[in-house]
């Protein structure tokens, strides 16, 4: 047996229940959106997502491994997170990765491509297998995440935001940087060409490149960081010091520093796409223009 | 003590945890609260509320008096704390009856509460307020079990209720809360002095007792003695909800048809604001949805006001077969947007016909829940916490 209509009508509309309402707190700026970030599990890609989650975003975890992603995931509240396992230069892995976020949370709003790894060597020691890891990861990875993802957000039709993490080296003509260097600026010059691609169905895509960022980074825990130091004559302790040195303001750069690159142009800057903010502590070389 | 055993609620009492509160009714009573909000088959989440009543002195005469300490608007009984709690004067809300108007006048009884505040601290005091406060009892559980509302909502609650509980269990009508139906349960408990609860029909129980335990088996033994009048009446004249009418897809094609529809979906709820989804496709849902009864029973909509204040009045349910070939979004969505958009005319509608002078301005026009027979039942809310809750 239901209610009669207008008992039922004096309930929802009751100015009791109103009052209630409107008691509630107001929303963040994130709420009602669903964002799917690659990398996640650490480093620079948790930062993100644990600013993502914080503005109010539900965020999907995607990263390579499980356990990591369940201790990531387990950081969050109920009704936050979830996760899926994934390598991102395979199409199935990410296509089970956005179904995760279509049945935990009914789509997807913002893409964040921050899985990555880096390989410094000279043209004559790189190998095939270099060239294609990266290529894979940082290229194959963001043009898969990008094409399912927009699939996602055409049937939604209620726009989106995709932001690429890059790096300035795909501006800056570093030293042995060959393979890295090149898949850095095929990721940017990408991020330009999806912005003219789908302005027309509202998303918006944008490039935040990162620079030295030491602590918490997960490419610095391996040989990358030791390479560094040898090449520039210091220890690992003390690279954090010397990039930051290295930067205009001499600022030490932060997972969160990049997370706070993503919140802007997803929160704030809901003008721009096709666009890149460097977020280095100002490097000259890295000026774009 | 006597070890209960319960088959359709949870039995959490932990006697080493209670001992160390003894002598704190309040805090035996948070304590009470907490765990009957673990068990969602005893309570919504959100729904319900628990009181409790203690003995302090008043600053201004230093006089002893009756203080009712009861679950303060907007809280969560499984996760409800000192502070979520409004603490009252009983002889106040006894005193309220003088100048009570009637049932015009019931949201003017709300402010007057606030004149009733002891405890300077509280929280907002609920609406149901007057339910809990004119009734004599130390401990108060009120709770919209599953296996109540459906006891409640019944066409012959009232015999079904004298069936289970004979001269045990008082019952009274379906009312909106307020303070009228606060003098109703007082009446009620009045003339049947022996009770042990009350159903309030189409909403709910009321059961108590003098200690917080008691408060708590008498709730746990009411909810299990009506689980088990269901289950034993359950499809014996005829099948539940009519039987199935249509089969499932097996749990994997399920998953993948809902995944391609969900976003088509969020788009066409998102209409108005965007919205969060949720999706279930548990036996219990698809009992349900695949059931002969569905095309007649869900324009009736839930029964339980704190149910359909989440759910909206209706569900809509989709005219798609199971193994629909959903590939072709732009086909799919020109498929259904003609039932969106009678769904969103419908409640229009009902808010046109029903509105007063005074009624706040429509909310949301979208449907909460959709019923994809064969599939699954999705959810969309502002979150992802009222999506699910509201599946």
């Amino acid at each position: 047996m239901a209610l009669d209509h207008q008992e039922a009508f004096n309930i929802e509309y009751w100015l009791l229940e109103e009052a209630k309402l409107k008691r509630m707190p107001a929303e963040k700026p994130l709420s009602r959106r669903i964002a799917i970030i690659t990398g996640a599990a650490g480093g620079i890609g948790k930062a993100i997502a644990d600013k993502l989650a914080d503005h109010g975003a539900n965020v999907v975890l995607t990263d390579m491994a499980e356990d990591r992603l369940i201790e990531a995931n387990s950081s969050y509240k109920p009704d936050v997170s979830s996760y899926a396992v994934c390598n991102v230069s395979s199409e199935t892995d990410i296509e089970e990765a956005y179904k995760v976020a279509c049945l935990e949370f009914g789509g997807v709003d913002i893409v964040v491509h921050c899985a990555g790894l880096a390989i410094s060597k000279p043209l004559s020691e790189h190998s095939m297998t270099d060239w294609n890891l990266l290529q894979d990861v940082l290229v194959k990875g963001q043009y898969l995440m990008a094409q399912k993802g927009a699939a996602i957000m055409r049937k939604q039709g209620i726009g989106g935001d995709m932001v690429n993490i890059a790096s300035k080296n795909g501006l800056v003509a570093g030293p042995n940087n060959v393979g890295y260097g090149s898949a850095k600026a095929a990721q940017q010059h990408m991020t330009r060409l999806l912005a003219a691609e789908l302005a027309s169905d509202q998303i918006r895509v944008n490039t935040i490149n990162p620079d030295g960022v030491i602590i918490g980074s997960k490419i610095w825990e391996g040989k990358w960081a030791e390479g560094r130091a040898k090449a520039n004559n210091i220890t690992v302790e003390e690279l954090p010091e010397f990039y930051a040195k290295r930067n205009l303001l001499h600022k030490i750069i932060l997972p969160e520093d990049i997370a706070n690159g993503v919140f802007a142009v997803v929160a704030i800057l809901d003008k721009t796409t096709g666009n890149m903010i460097n977020v280095d502590g100002g490097m000259a070389t890295a000026f774009p223009r | 003590m006597e070890l209960k055993t319960f088959k359709h609620v949870d039995y959490l009492w932990d006697e080493t945890t209670a001992s160390q509160l003894a002598g704190d009714e309040i805090a035996l009573f948070l304590y009470r609260s907490n765990i009957l909000g673990t068990d969602l088959r005893i309570t919504n989440f959100g729904g319900g509320n628990t009181s409790c009543r203690t003995i302090e002195k008043d600053p201004l005469t230093s006089e002893e008096t009756e203080i009712m300490w009861i679950k303060g608007s907007g809280g969560n009984l499984g996760s409800l704390k000192r502070d979520g709690v409004a603490g009252l004067y009983v002889d106040r809300l006894h005193a309220l009856k003088n100048i009570y108007r009637g049932l015009e006048f019931e949201d003017e009884m709300v402010q007057l509460y606030q004149h009733c505040i002891f405890d300077l601290d509280s929280r907002a005091p609920s609406i149901d307020t007057a339910l809990h406060g004119l009734l004599p009892f130390k401990h108060i559980d009120h709770l919209h079990p599953d296996a109540l509302i459906a006891i409640a909502a019944a066409k012959n609650s009232r015999e079904i209720t004298h069936e289970i509980w004979g001269d045990e269990m008082g019952w009274v009508p379906w009312q909106r809360p307020g303070f009228d139906l606060g003098m109703q349960l007082e009446k009620c408990q009045k003339e049947n002095p022996g009770i042990r609860g009350i159903i309030l029909g189409g909403h709910g129980l009321f059961t108590w007792g003098d200690t917080s335990y008691d408060s708590y088996i008498n709730s746990l033994e009411v909810i299990e003695q009506a689980s088990e009048f269901i289950e034993e009446h359950l499809g014996k004249e005829r099948p539940v909800f009519g039987g199935f009418k249509i089969d499932s897809l097996v749990q994997e094609q399920r998953k993948e048809q809902a995944a391609l529809l969900a976003p088509v979906l969020r788009g066409l709820t998102s209409e108005e604001n965007r919205m969060i989804g949720h999706f279930r496709d548990d036996e219990v849902v698809l009992d349900f949805i695949n059931s002969h009864d569905l095309q007649a029973l869900a324009p009736l909509g839930t029964s339980c006001p704190d149910h359909f204040l989440r759910t909206k009045i209706k569900p809509l349910v989709l005219d798609l077969a199971p193994d629909a070939d959903l590939t072709d979004s732009d086909k799919v969505k020109e498929q259904l947007v003609p039932a969106f958009q009678q769904y969103r005319s419908d409640y229009q509608a009902y808010y046109q016909k029903h509105k007063h002078a005074d009624s706040p301005a429509i909310r949301d026009a979208n449907p909460v829940v959709i019923l994809y027979p064969g599939v699954g039942m999705f959810t969309f809310a502002k979150n992802k916490q009222t999506a699910r809750v509201a599946g």
